[in-house]
């Protein structure tokens, strides 16, 4: 599907980063991606302040991730991102309570409200309780091989 | 028709894919209803003429309506449960 190699691309897999905390992951990763032009230099601020608000962790099982995200407008070209961290990173967990959550995997959301990206979205949400594929994507150390791993359980 | 209303804090991901999810859900079990995401700013609008309310972010306060938690359409854990109370919401 020509929205899958729209949005995911290898040089936006980030494999066994090591981050201090969810602050400095946001930090560097909008650093990354304001460099490939992807968003405006709105977005690092835009992205931090939406996690305080509306916290974006999941307490999906067999691990826990998150989906930060912020409004279109930083966006420049939609894109997802994939950052697999050396040590798990803590977030607020979406949603009801002030629980926090040890994300194995984030997934930054660069979306623009863009034709099929909601269905897209609703894959990806959907694989994240696909244990089996889940456990694979913790160990696939090759790039080529982990997006292949997604595209295959998205598409 | 009744109405449920989803939202989220920026309408860009989270609500829309929980809206579309419970509308599948809700086809594969022949109920008929409007599942609709709305921006959590015009919440209180919507309110009025909706049957059930998904939240998604922690509701601020007490609503005429009953209100879910959306979150479980997104990590599928206690899902069922969710769904169940807004088919009796709607029916």
């Amino acid at each position: 599907m020509g929205l899958f190699n729209d949005l995911f691309s290898e040089d936006l897999i980030f494999l066994d980063t090591p981050f201090r905390d969810k602050y400095d992951f946001f930090d560097k990763v909008s650093n990354i991606l304001l460099e490939k032009g992807l968003v405006k230099p709105s977005f690092q601020k835009a992205i931090v302040e939406r996690e305080e608000n509306y916290p974006t962790g999941l307490r999906t099982v067999p691990f826990h991730v998150a989906i930060p995200h912020t409004d279109p407008e930083n966006i420049i070209h939609p894109f997802i991102a994939v950052i697999r961290p050396e040590e798990t990173v803590e977030f607020s967990e979406m949603g009801m309570g002030n629980e926090k959550v040890e994300a194995k995997m984030m997934f930054v959301l660069g979306l623009n409200r863009g034709e099929g990206q909601t269905e897209l979205l609703s894959q990806l949400i959907q694989l994240f309780n696909n244990s089996q594929v889940m456990e694979q994507l913790i160990l696939e150390n090759d790039k080529g091989n982990f997006i292949r791993l997604l595209k295959e359980n998205i598409e | 028709m009744k109405k449920i209303i989803v939202a989220c804090g920026s309408g860009v991901a989270t609500s829309q894919t929980v809206a579309s999810k419970i509308d599948k859900l809700l086809k594969e079990r022949n109920i008929r209803a409007t599942v609709e995401a709305v921006d959590i700013k015009s919440l209180d609008t919507h309110i009025k003429t909706s049957a059930v309310y998904v939240a998604i972010t922690k509701p601020q306060k007490e609503y005429p309506i009953p209100v879910v938690n959306g979150i479980a359409f997104l990590t599928g854990i206690g899902m069922e449960e969710e769904l169940n109370k807004i088919i009796k919401a709607v029916q």
